[in-house]
């Protein structure tokens, strides 16, 4: 177990500084630069903003010293947000993202779940067809046409939720929402095949035989073998989840990670896409030790190599 | 594994799962403020010296006041629906101006005082505004400042050694009065490298103050083969081996006693460099006491200096980047960490009560506002919402009351909406005529072709962006201005034109090349006209689009014939658009002069009364609209939606409209 963890912050911290090294070379040789303005600042001011942030240093010194910084976990003052550090925007953006990404977690996790079973308890019934159309459906349409839609249906015409913006519960669900069923369809897709699996074991056929009651089948000695693919799925959900919220905080004008992201992007601010790259790496790096973490404690199977 | 831990697993998982659903719950709690509008994006920063933006410019007008403030002319809009700003009283009454209209003397309201009580002073806008001046600030619009002598030569850190001649000279001309600043003539301030901060320009170091004497360069580095950056670069490396030898002045209870004899000192603004008596200064810049035009003679008089009379001088007195900052504030948190919603003192209507980055910067009223009693709202709300569809869908849904922008495809559908609010900005477009080309150098060709646009269809089939057709070069809507409109669409008057010009139907008039830049909006632009011009006069046009930097260089080396244009305006002036056509004026660009023209731009100038000088403005622009070595097409304007039951915002040709005197309903009720 031991080794597991320390194996796998060795690889954690060799993959951030690749994608470190890529990520500095590829912003610095994008066309454009983050002191390019529609109005021109005047060519001496612009000069003393660009000496601030080192820019006219050699490359390799500034690479040497961002690097430094980052390891340190210093992103350093952010280019274009002048009132803020990486740090600042990041420590502001990440609890959005993450209240945003718990929620669509646990509703996927909870639709997936249930509709999945209850598809194949009640195999090639109307439950199962439905559900899983649904889940296709879920699977297929991209989710800034679904962020579009819901906004149509649930905002303009029924009315139930606000249109954009960040503040109260209400702001959350519908990009919770949008930004769960995808996953929420591949979930409710696993958990049947699973099921279905299960169901046909010997076990199960004992634990009818015994005469336990079907709920207590399904749920104590069916789900938990089920499962398995459902966790091991989890790992690329999140890395999903976080991407995908870079549409979904942009439809919902949602101040997270993926709004912060973009926008420093597209604005060409280095430090700040530099940062945002790092913890994302970091993040995902992390959610899939967890996932096979816990995978090796609910599989007696896997080794915990 | 053992099995204990296995079984505990998904109670594990589920306590867990809660305990982040938990979390992920406490954030949803925020009432809703008072007011709300959509601000289009991130403010990029509230420091009044170092934003440049309108979007920036909504925030900071309501957290801070200058010396004056844009404020409504009059209660109600003129024919056109607009109401020109004027610059009102803010914390100085209106100033008292110099009969030479260079010394302005801006009273300080004793009300005045900051968000934390203290009264403003003075010596405020002195520190503020040398701060925007300070070469490390970085201000983008310093440049605002520049009519102000020695402003320019401060910001740029230009320091030039001493000239005994100049000096003599100057003592001779014994017109000038002791206090009157002149040129710099080798005064200079050196800060020494013992700052607290190296990256924080104030608190200053310690300070020397004396004659430059001399500059000592190494040669000057071959720059011939370099490109501009990398030449700029090795320039900036050749400047920071300069050493500076100064004759530093005895100071006496803070004065400097220049006419003392000094000890002479050795600078360098380059540490590796200092050594033995070569002392590492941060900067070596003109004196700001004795050469930049500001001055505090009492806590309550500020006093400005400036290079020659500037008419419009109190439009940038009351734009923001004149905006003082609290010296105390800064100095203690140094920049940017102020501008956090925990540390700022601000001096406007509201102050910020918290921000989050690019969700929103909220603003309560401050209740040492001198006008606080008529601030309506107790919170605002100022939303960044970069998607202007997203704004859109949260003003329809009644979650903004005002939006600063809307998708373009959206105008004709909300130009009947009782929220849609349409008002020319300061921008104009038009096309440029080479008047020494043959057939534009005759007049009555340039009115044929002006005549023959109809601009009307450009505007509602063309670009559709709610633009308005222009018959001037200078937008409606300025204070005390009326505009000199020119001819107007009439194909018949078009045709007649042209044959009085000599080409009857078109014949004999010879092929017109129309010059764009590459832009989808300017082609179908100019593809209209040239239908337009094919149509009603008969006459042949080529279109050719070249990319940016070509297109600049050749409508500077009047390598065209007809050429399109834009200009924004940058101030609220008719000049800032009447002075480009001057003779060979830099942005002339046409080649056309006028003698006549040229006097009126120059005596409006030196014209004290405001009324007079719009009168010579209008005549000038009159000669410009007669002789059309440009054709005007459209104004730009700006589009806002505002809820109808909102009160006090009005048209105008700035697009701002301050929020301290908004109104509605809403107004008073609280956060729920």
């Amino acid at each position: 177990m031991i080794r597991l963890l320390l194996d796998r912050i060795v690889t954690m911290a060799i993959t951030l500084w690749v994608v470190f090294t890529i990520t500095f070379f590829l912003v610095r040789f994008t066309p454009g630069g983050p002191f390019m303005e529609e109005k021109p600042i005047p060519d001496a001011i612009r000069r003393t903003i660009e000496a601030k942030f080192h820019m006219h240093d050699p490359l390799w010194k500034q690479y040497s010293r961002h690097l430094w910084n980052t390891a340190c976990l210093d992103f350093g003052p952010s280019y274009k947000m002048e009132d803020y550090t990486v740090n600042e925007i990041i420590a502001e953006g990440f609890p959005v993202s993450a209240s945003l990404g718990i929620f669509a977690m646990v509703f996927a996790i909870i639709l997936g779940v249930t509709s999945g079973v209850v598809s194949a308890v009640r195999r090639y019934s109307a439950y199962d067809y439905g559900f899983m159309t649904v889940a296709i459906l879920g699977i297929a349409v991209p989710n800034f046409v679904l962020g579009s839609l819901a906004i149509i249906l649930f905002v303009f015409i029924l009315g139930w939720f606000p249109a954009a913006g960040w503040g109260t519960l209400q702001q959350i669900i519908l990009p919770a929402i949008c930004l769960g069923l995808p996953f929420a369809g591949y979930i409710a897709r696993l958990t049947r095949t699973g099921m279905l699996e299960v169901l046909n074991q010997d076990y199960i056929r004992t634990a009818y035989a015994k005469g336990l009651a079907p709920v207590n089948v399904i749920m104590k000695h069916a789900l938990r073998g089920a499962l398995l693919p459902v966790v091991s799925y989890l790992g690329p959900a999140t890395a999903g989840i976080l991407s995908g919220s870079l549409v979904l905080e942009r439809i919902f004008v949602l101040p997270g990670m993926g709004s912060h992201f973009l926008e420093g992007a597209f604005q060409r601010d280095y430090v700040l896409v530099m940062g945002m790259v790092m913890v994302y790496t970091a993040l995902v790096f992390v959610m899939n030790s967890l996932v096979d973490l816990s995978y090796a404690i609910i599989d007696p199977r896997i080794g915990s190599r | 594994m053992n099995h204990q831990v296995r079984k505990l697993f998904p109670l594990v998982a589920l306590a867990a799962l809660l305990g982040a659903l938990a979390y992920a719950v406490t954030f949803g709690t925020l009432p809703p403020a008072e007011f709300s509008f959509s601000n289009s994006d991130e403010v990029k920063t509230v420091d009044p010296a170092k934003a440049s933006g309108e979007i920036e410019n909504r925030v900071i007008n309501g957290l801070f006041e200058g010396l004056l403030r844009s404020m409504p002319a009059s209660d109600t809009p003129d024919e056109n629906g607009m109401t020109a700003m004027e610059p009102q009283p803010g914390v100085s009454e209106l100033p008292k101006i110099s009969a030479d209209g260079k010394t302005y003397t801006f009273p300080i309201r004793p009300a005045a005082k900051w968000s934390n009580g203290r009264n403003i002073t003075a010596e405020d806008f002195v520190w503020s505004w040398r701060r925007t001046l300070h070469p490390e600030t970085g201000s983008k619009y310093a440049y605002q400042l520049y009519y102000i002598q020695g402003a320019e030569a401060y910001n740029s850190a230009s320091v030039e050694p001493y000239d005994s001649e100049k000096a003599d000279s100057e003592k001779a001309d014994s017109e000038k009065a002791d206090s009157e600043k002149t040129d710099s003539n080798g005064r200079v301030e050196i800060e020494l490298a013992d700052r607290q901060d190296s990256l924080q320009p104030f608190p200053r170091g310690t300070i020397r103050r004396g004659l430059l004497t001399e500059i000592v360069k190494p040669p000057k580095p071959e720059t011939a083969g370099l490109d501009e950056e990398a030449a700029k670069d090795e320039l900036d490396l050749w400047r920071k081996k300069w050493s500076y030898i100064v004759d530093v002045k005895p100071t006496k209870d803070g004065k400097v006693d220049w006419d003392a004899k000094g000890t002479t000192e050795k600078f360098t603004t380059t540490e590796e460099l200092a050594a033995g008596d070569l002392q590492h200064a941060m900067q070596v810049l003109p004196d700001f006491e004795t050469t930049v035009g500001l001055a505090a003679p009492d806590s309550s008089t500020f006093v400005v200096t400036l290079k020659e009379r500037t008419p419009f001088f109190h439009h940038l007195v009351a734009f923001y980047t004149l905006y003082p900052v609290n010296p105390e504030c800064v100095i203690e948190h140094g920049t940017p960490k102020w501008t956090k919603a925990e540390n700022i003192v601000s001096n406007g209507p509201y102050q910020m009560e918290f921000r989050r980055v690019r969700d929103r910067i909220r603003m309560k009223r401050n209740p040492h506002y001198w006008n606080a009693a008529n601030v309506k709202f107790a919170t605002v709300d100022a939303l960044a919402v970069k998607s202007n569809t997203a704004a859109l869908n949260m003003y329809l849904n009644d979650e903004v009351d005002w939006i600063t922008e809307i998708p373009k495809v959206m105008v004709p559908e909300l130009q009947k909406d009782p929220g849609y609010r349409a008002a020319p900005a300061l921008i104009t477009y038009f096309y440029r005529l080479n008047v020494t080309r043959v057939p534009l150098n005759n007049v009555k060709v340039r009115q044929a072709l002006n005549a023959a646009i109809d601009k009307k269809q450009i505007c509602e089939r063309v670009t559709k962006a709610g633009e308005t057709p222009a018959r001037s070069l200078v937008p409606p809507g300025m204070l005390g201005y009326t505009i000199a409109p020119c001819g107007e669409y009439n194909p018949e008057r078009a045709r007649e034109l042209l044959a009085e010009a000599g080409y009857p139907g078109g014949k004999g008039l010879p092929k017109i090349e129309l010059l764009y830049n590459t832009n989808d909006n300017h082609r179908a632009i100019a593809e209209v006209i040239t239908r337009q011009w094919q149509q009603n006069l008969g006459i042949r046009v080529e279109l050719a689009n070249v990319e940016w930097g070509v297109y600049l260089d050749r409508q500077q080396t009047l390598d065209y014939t007809v050429c399109r244009a834009g200009w924004i305006g940058d101030y609220p002036d008719p000049n800032t658009f009447l002075d480009m056509f001057v003779t060979g004026g830099g942005q002339n660009e046409t080649g056309w002069g006028n003698p006549e023209y040229d006097g009126l731009i120059e005596s409006a100038g030196k014209e004290a009364d405001p009324k007079t000088r719009m009168e010579i403005l209008h005549r000038a622009e009159t000669i410009l609209m007669e002789e059309l070595p440009i054709l005007p097409i459209y104004y730009y304007v700006s589009i806002n939606m505002v809820r109808p039951e909102v009160t006090g915002f009005s048209n105008n040709i700035l697009d701002r409209h301050p929020l301290h005197i908004l109104n509605s309903p809403n107004a008073g009720k609280g956060t729920p």
